[in-house]
């Protein structure tokens, strides 16, 4: 640091984490000063979500020092963090639903009669003056519970104020707001900056940090790439080190498609309730299918209907040329498809059980004799050894359980899993999430040689570079409704970029 | 291939000792304690057969409560599903003879623990206090049906059942052996034992590879059932009654502690059927010790419940120790 | 349906009571006297007092399965305390006991981390088997005539003195509940617990408290039970936590924590005593009591389950509520 010293209002040096299997950061240095909108960019995995929990006292660093007023401190734990005025506003919010507006903003600090019972007049009148100061038109008494998403954000923020926070940490707070609603909380932002309140800005969204930050720090793979003044670079310049270098090389080479263009999957008019609206598709064989959007876009939910883990509200889907009505996760499997998830831990990976019974999970109802009652075992271990070889799954022995695995590992089971099943469509959901730069690479290799075999993926992801670079062809949801439709020569991140945030297709509203 | 042992570090270690030998060593020391302490009545070979005999009792009932809480559920009605099955059952004697009422006790037990399954699932709410409701409707069902008098049992088949002896060994000994070997194989050798702790450990990621979570649920609570229906012809037999009040009073205490001792964790997903075996053996060697050693027999009551209490805190030292807390 | 439940939610127990009321005044003409109603509102005084406590609990996101066993505990206490030191300074000491028990159990969940119904169920039965240590497995009769006005005297001649203790015993925490912070912030962990404890609360405290104010209401309870009968009784009231957790469930208090709603409760206690009226009325055996309250605990059930069924799709369509 230069002379710009006498500002800093915290510094973060050399700070490391660490889980098990992975260097979530890796030595990052990082410093916000008084009044000032630091943003902090990139892809998933980055580390972004570790560093703000670390600020927070949600985590404790496995190295490093962090600095208040150059004063050495230590954020033990959530409290400490209020302590020192620094509030985190997770994607999450860490509101709770059957309180007040008024009773969360003040939680914990709550102004008392006799040291006991709430003052009601002067919470809700406190709370009224606050919501007011950032022009929020909330009703102090109305519930959390009865908040939108949107009215939700702005209680937080209110709330972090309440504390005289001196920095607020915002995880993609636009990530779920509309239009109006952003125009409001940028307006919020740069008031708090002229009270001198410094803030972490966390977005996907690159237009946003280059409106907001006076600096911007990328980070990737655990490490800090580069802090820089935000007047001082490009969007393209960030773009580049939030991707890196070295991107283009791990993608594996794409064989020319099959030439027949065999539909395994057509969409007509398919609707899932408030997510997805009339959206029509075709699904080729041997097609690698992308589908592009922001969180809120509805891919989500569009992709867990279409393996009936939601409920479509309307249209029609046609497998291999037969209307089908997909109801739940067994009716897909029936059909031949198979469903990865995005939230390996929550919905994939079965914790008590071994490598072996986490990959037949699937199919062991077949691997059976005397009418489905006991399991086969050596035919068990035949489709495990042959799949493990195939994905080249590294184990210390069959019956070590999944957690104690690497998190590409644990995806390649996640994957192996609904493959063994021979399935003909792949939903793929955020396939490299999570796991390191090499094991991404295998990923990506698999899912060519599988696409090369005959089997279509659909697959969506947040990081640009895998959707422009494995798929044939990439869809784009804005708002629930496809906006665009790019295909192998006219694709490139830019365009992705812009057509998911609504600012580029055939229907911009 | 012995690999996956180098990753586990020192308090892992500590964590799997408890899990696999703790209960072992528990048991020995038991014998040992109440064998030096009173070895005439205790250290005999008669004493140590009929304690196993009565460890089938609470032995068997444990096998479906195992299931039960492996895949996150808990039934704490099996005492009075016990006393309302074995007294329906007793009762018909006399008119479908012992063959038919032990048939009886079995396929009601099991129709209550399949009651039982369809109202935690497809109401949704949580099964301890669905079946806290079911335990006091069963209970008075059985009260009401019998009008509070205890069904004598004459028949000599049921009576046999619990009481003769077969090569020197008494007959529930057996059946609790095929008990656990028919349960072992379901739940390591069949899909049905992947699906119960698929279940417990992810019921998302069970229902999304395709396995129908509810109707899983509703097995196990039948299995529950089943267990409990024939432990109820072998408590029914080794008393000569089924008696509404009094059969199975306190009994689902007894079948939790041993699955809970056993080491399956409350959480759902790990469990271990000869944990539950070893912990229901433990459970009737300290008790019977101390009647043996005439300890107070309220003494006993407030052991049992430490008893529970220390084998949870246990089991949570374990996970700890292996890192697992959730 | 939402609305319907909301409906509910507020009006519910009011309607079964109308209802209950309209039945049993057409069946019963003793239930027109004013003596009858203030018996029936006595008799479902006890369970309404311990289901005020239990619906802090719940609120909490918890519940006590051995607040029976208390009642029991705190019987025997007074019975061996009363000839030794007078009623006054037994009942304190019998009222601090189960505060302590309540602590324990508070202190075991939060630190050991053991569920709640196993650490309250494995309480039960070693404050069962402690009770009955104590007096040997007898009941203790209690020589002390003037105690009995603790639970059987009428207020003006007139009312119950039980009703009047649910009164105040209602009001106190219904003020704790609703206007207090600490009463807030046992709504704030019972609705989110991880949002609390980031919001800086401190939890294990909080819970702790709500068992230790469980177990002052199963005491006092066990008192008035104690002091109508004069006998100390160590195997009181068995079951009786059904009855209990069937009048704070009922009362519109949701399982998923974060809502108490002490009105329902003490109302829904006085419904449950009238179903028990109609019961003798039809003069069946006391096995029915248990099925009827049973039964309605699974109904009780059935409409929680519906809200927290809605609520959740509710919010997963986005719709405000």
């Amino acid at each position: 640091m230069t002379m710009d010293n006498e500002n800093v209002f915290i510094e973060l040096k050399s700070i490391k984490k660490i889980f098990p299997g992975v260097v979530a950061l890796e030595n990052v240095d990082f410093d916000v000063r008084y009044g000032e909108v630091h943003a902090l960019v990139g892809e998933n995995g980055a580390g972004k979500s570790t560093l703000i929990k670390i600020f927070g006292g949600a985590y404790q660093p496995d190295g490093g020092e962090i600095f208040i007023d150059r004063k050495k401190v230590t954020i033990s734990s959530t409290s400490v963090a209020q302590y020192l005025k620094i509030a985190v506003i997770y994607q999450e919010f860490n509101l709770i639903p059957d309180l007040s507006v008024a009773e969360n903003i003040f939680i914990g600090r709550e102004p008392k009669i006799a040291k006991t019972f709430v003052n009601w007049n002067k919470l809700n009148s406190d709370a009224a003056k606050i919501l007011k100061k950032l022009d929020i038109d909330i009703n102090p008494r109305k519930f959390i519970a009865d908040l939108s998403i949107a009215e939700k954000q702005m209680v937080e923020i209110a709330k972090s104020l309440s504390m005289d926070a001196r920095l607020i940490i915002m995880d993609e707070p636009t990530a779920t707001l509309t239009e109006k609603e952003v125009v409001k909380l940028f307006a919020i932002i740069e008031e708090l900056k002229k009270k001198g309140v410094s803030i972490v800005y966390i977005s996907h969204r690159l237009d946003e940090a280059f409106r907001l930050s006076d600096r911007i720090t990328v980070l990737r793979d655990g490490k800090k790439i580069e802090t820089r003044k935000t007047s001082e670079t490009t969007q393209d310049e960030i773009v580049s080190l939030m991707v890196g270098k070295i991107v283009k090389e791990y993608f594996a080479a794409r064989q020319e498609k099959a030439t027949d263009k065999d539909v395994v999957i057509e969409v007509n008019n398919y609707n899932v309730a408030d997510y997805v609206y009339d959206v029509n598709f075709k699904l080729y064989r041997g097609e690698i299918l992308g589908f592009a959007g922001v969180l809120g876009s509805g891919i989500h939910h569009l992709l867990r209907s279409l393996y009936g883990a939601a409920q479509k509200t309307g249209g029609e889907v046609f497998f291999e040329g037969k209307p089908v009505n997909i109801r739940n996760a067994s009716e897909a499997i029936k059909l031949g498809i198979g469903y990865v998830t995005e939230d390996r831990k929550g919905e994939g990976l079965l914790n008590d059980m071994s490598v072996l019974q986490n990959i037949s999970i699937i199919i062991i109802k077949f691997l059976t004799f005397f009418k489905g009652i006991f399991i086969k075992q050596k035919k068990e271990l035949d489709v495990f050894y042959k799949i493990a070889k195939e994905l080249d799954i590294k184990y210390a022995n069959i019956n070590q359980r999944i957690i104690y695995l690497s998190g590409g590992n644990q995806q390649k089971v996640v994957m192996g899993r609904t493959l063994v099943s021979d399935c003909k469509v792949l939903i793929l959901l955020e396939p490299t999430r999570g796991i390191d730069v090499g094991a991404k690479a295998e990923i990506h290799k698999i899912m060519v040689e599988l696409a090369n075999k005959g089997i279509s993926i659909i697959m969506t992801s947040s990081e640009l570079p895998e959707l422009v670079n494995l798929t044939d062809r990439c869809l784009v949801l804005y708002k629930g409704k496809i906006v665009a439709e790019f295909n192998r020569e006219n694709m490139d991140e830019e365009k992705l970029v812009a057509a998911e945030i609504g600012k580029l297709g055939y229907d911009d509203n | 291939m012995d690999e996956s042992k180098v990753l586990l570090n020192s308090k892992q270690k500590a964590g799997n000792f408890i899990g696999s030998f703790g209960l072992i060593i528990i048991l020995l020391v038991i014998f040992g304690f109440f064998s030096l302490l009173i070895p005439k009545v205790y250290f005999t070979w008669p004493n140590l057969l009929d304690m196993i005999r009565f460890s089938s009792f609470v032995g068997i009932g444990a096998i479906g409560m195992t299931f039960c809480i492996m895949t996150g559920n808990f039934d704490i009605s099996v005492g009075s599903m016990l006393a309302l099955a074995g007294v329906l059952g007793a009762s018909l004697v006399p008119r479908i003879s012992g063959v038919g009422g032990v048939a009886v006790t079995i396929i009601a037990a099991s129709l209550l623990g399949l009651i039982n399954g369809i109202f935690v699932t497809k109401l949704r709410i949580p099964a301890f206090i669905t079946t806290l409701g079911m335990l006091f409707i069963y209970r008075a069902i059985a009260y009401i049906y019998t009008n509070n008098n205890p069904q004598y049992i004459q028949d000599r088949f049921w009576i046999s059942i619990g009481n003769k002896n077969f090569l020197g060994l008494p007959l529930p000994i057996y059946i609790m052996a095929a008990c656990y070997g028919i349960a072992y194989l379901l739940l390591r050798k069949s899909p049905v034992g992947r699906y119960i702790i698929a279940v417990g450990t992810n019921n998302r990621a069970a229902a999304l590879s395709g396995i129908k979570v509810d109707n899983v649920k509703i097995w196990v609570f039948t299995l529950v059932g089943l267990f409990v229906g024939i432990a109820a012809v072998i408590n029914a037999s080794m008393l000569g009654a089924a008696n509404p009040g009094m059969m199975g009073d306190g009994w689902e205490f007894q079948v939790i502690t041993a699955v809970v001792l056993g080491g399956t964790a409350l959480a759902g997903g790990s469990g271990s059927l000869g944990g539950t075996l070893i912990a229901a053996l433990i459970i009737i060697f300290l008790k019977t010790g101390m009647s043996n050693a005439q300890v107070n027999s309220y003494w006993q009551q407030v052991a049992t419940g430490l008893v529970l209490i220390f084998a949870v805190s246990i089991n949570k030292l374990k996970f700890w120790l292996i890192g697992q807390t959730q | 349906m939402i609305k319907f439940l909301k409906l509910y939610e507020k009006l519910g127990i009011f309607i079964l009571i109308i209802l209950a009321s309209v039945f049993l005044a057409i069946v019963s003409p003793n239930f027109r006297n004013m003596d009858t109603i203030l018996g029936i509102i006595m008799q479902g005084s006890y369970g309404a007092i311990i289901a005020v406590g239990m619906t802090l609990a719940i609120t909490s996101g918890g519940f006590d399965l051995s607040v029976d066993a208390m009642m029991g505990l705190t019987s025997v206490i007074l019975a061996m305390l009363i000839p030794q030191m007078g009623f006054a300074l037994a009942i304190i000491i019998a009222i601090l006991a189960s505060c302590f028990v309540g602590m324990i159990n508070g202190v075991m969940i939060t630190k050991v981390g053991i569920s709640p119904l196993i650490m309250t169920l494995a309480m039960a039965v070693i404050l069962r088997g402690s009770s009955l240590l104590i007096t040997g497995g007898r009941q203790v009769v209690i020589a002390q005539k003037s105690f009995m006005a603790i639970g059987a005297l009428k207020v003006f001649n007139y009312i119950p003195a039980p009703i009047i203790y649910m009164v105040v015993i209602f009001v106190v925490f219904y003020i704790l509940l609703n206007q207090t912070t600490f009463g807030r912030h046992i709504a704030a962990v019972g609705s989110n617990e991880q949002a609390a404890r980031m919001s800086g609360l401190n939890v294990t405290v909080i819970k702790t408290l709500v068992y230790v104010l469980v177990a002052f209401t199963a005491s006092i309870v066990g008192i008035i039970r104690t002091s109508q009968t004069l006998i100390g009784i160590p195997t009181m009231a068995p079951g009786f936590t059904l009855n209990v957790l069937t009048i704070a469930i009922l009362g519109g208090t949701s399982l998923a924590g974060g809502k108490g709603n002490l009105i329902g409760t003490i109302f829904a206690g006085i419904f449950i005593s009238m179903i028990y009226y109609g019961l003798n009325l039809l003069n069946v055996q006391i096995f029915y009591q248990f099925l009827s309250v049973g039964i309605v605990l699974l109904f009780a059930l059935f409409i929680d389950g519906l809200r927290i069924r809605y609520l959740e799709s509710a919010k997963i369509k986005g719709i405000s509520i």
